[in-house]
């Protein structure tokens, strides 16, 4: 599969040139543009189930558009919040995925929800997007991606968190064991133990949301 | 301790080394991400400046809270502004101070002071926060910016737009007045207020004005 990440800088969009046979598949809301002869289908793929789990619970859009062609064409993808686009060629390996980080993917890459267990409760949702199989996958953030290397231990802040290879096990903590730190604006944070690499995205959507709440217009009655 | 600013000019943040021992202070909730070698531990501002400090500060539009960071053994802190936009970065040689303003404060070296200063009555009309955080001693200091920053070197006279503005040198004199005509005409053309600068030293700028951005989404979203 061909393809070009273009328009380097804070609103890339990410270009697949589509050859007979092969498909693409995105995030519902994703295209942007593309040529006439690309056929584009919607459907719960992965049957109802996983879709549920997915769009429900991931966090991710119930339905996921499948691009193909039957002359060859070109289709553009871009993300919701500017900032990049990362491409990885999956290779058996698994990553994990925070809700919104999925932007499209080759035919043979699984994309499921996962349970987090209790510690999704102080975290930004109960399920993570688990990625495995094989192909390309395209991830977004909002704000720039830096790849971190862990050896050993690593904190992120969980709204910055974006990806992490599933060979990382993490805790949620807090920064500090002080209780004063806990009442006063301490931040959660993901505690990542292991060998692998996590991605973590230079702006958090929450902190954006919570700067722009007092903007909101008054009621009027 | 190297500081270093880091990613795409639309969304930069600051990248701290520190080495064992040493120390930095920043925003809290700042944080992106860190070496575990490092213990971070929030603060109210009570510590350094009192009570009142610490509200003035508020009402500036900033944290009331200070998080420290101390490193055990070398290790690093990534911080980030909020909002898209450039982070601005000035060295402090002990010449002189800086004056942040509207909430601009993100990060500062350990012998870094950081005072709330009330702006009276000009502050009150101005529609920008009544509070500049002074910052002075030696080491760096890293603002918030939304936008581009820029730095312009006064000497003479300078006029920037309130909403503009991220941090002066505390060698220039200054004035917060309407942009210019009446006080009707000024209303109207929705150009609000400027601070007038006057006397020699550095203005930082940014490009965009949060408030102008805040009231482009503020009505996309359910009332409050």
């Amino acid at each position: 599969m061909q393809y070009e990440i273009n328009y380097e800088g804070a609103y890339p969009a990410l270009e697949v040139a589509l050859t007979p046979g092969e498909t693409l598949v995105s995030e519902a809301g994703a295209m942007a543009w593309m040529d006439p002869s690309v056929d584009c289908k919607t459907a719960a793929r992965g049957g109802i189930g996983a879709s549920l789990t997915r769009g429900v619970l991931g966090g991710e859009s119930f339905f996921q558009n499948s691009y193909s062609t039957t002359t060859g064409g070109t289709v553009a993808l871009v993300s919701g919040p500017p900032g990049e686009i990362r491409a990885m060629e999956m290779t058996g390996q698994r990553i994990f995925l925070e809700r919104g980080g999925y932007l499209a993917s080759g035919p043979n890459v699984q994309v499921d929800a996962k349970f987090k267990g209790l510690k999704g409760l102080f975290s930004e949702g109960m399920f993570v997007l688990q990625v495995s199989g094989s192909g390309p996958l395209f991830f977004n953030s909002f704000g720039d991606i830096s790849e971190v290397q862990v050896e050993g231990e690593y904190i992120v802040d969980n709204g910055y968190a974006l990806a992490w290879d599933a060979s990382l096990d993490y805790t949620i903590s807090r920064t500090s064991k002080k209780i004063r730190s806990f009442l006063f604006g301490d931040q959660l944070v993901m505690r990542f133990n292991g060998h692998g690499r996590v991605w973590t995205q230079s702006r958090a959507p929450r902190s954006m949301g919570a700067w722009v709440y007092p903007y909101r217009r008054a009621k009027s009655n | 301790m190297r500081t270093e600013i880091i990613g795409h000019n639309a969304f930069q943040s600051l990248r701290v080394e520190l080495g064992a021992g040493e120390r930095f202070v920043s925003e809290a909730g700042k944080m992106v991400r860190m070496s575990t070698t490092i213990d971070s531990e929030v603060q109210s501002v009570a510590k350094s400046g009192g009570i009142m400090g610490g509200l003035k500060r508020m009402l500036g539009g900033e944290s009331f809270f200070f998080s420290h960071y101390t490193a055990r053994s070398a290790g690093e802190v990534v911080l980030a502004p909020t909002l898209p936009g450039n982070v601005g970065f000035q060295q402090l040689d002990g010449r002189c101070g800086w004056y942040c303003a509207g909430g601009s404060y993100m990060a500062s070296g350990p012998e870094i002071k950081t005072e709330p200063k009330w702006q009276g009555v000009k502050g009150m009309f101005s529609g920008e926060s009544l509070v500049f955080v002074h910052a002075s001693g030696i080491g760096p200091l890293v603002l918030d910016a939304f936008g581009m920053v820029s730095e312009e070197q006064v000497d003479g006279s300078f006029t920037v737009d309130t909403g503009h503005l991220v941090a002066f040198e505390d060698t220039l004199q200054y004035t917060i007045s309407k942009a210019g005509g009446s006080w009707l005409n000024s209303f109207l053309a929705g150009e609000g207020f400027v601070i007038r600068f006057t006397g020699r030293g550095k203005v930082m700028v940014q490009s965009h004005n949060m408030k102008e951005f805040g009231s482009v989404l503020g009505p996309k979203l359910p009332p409050r």
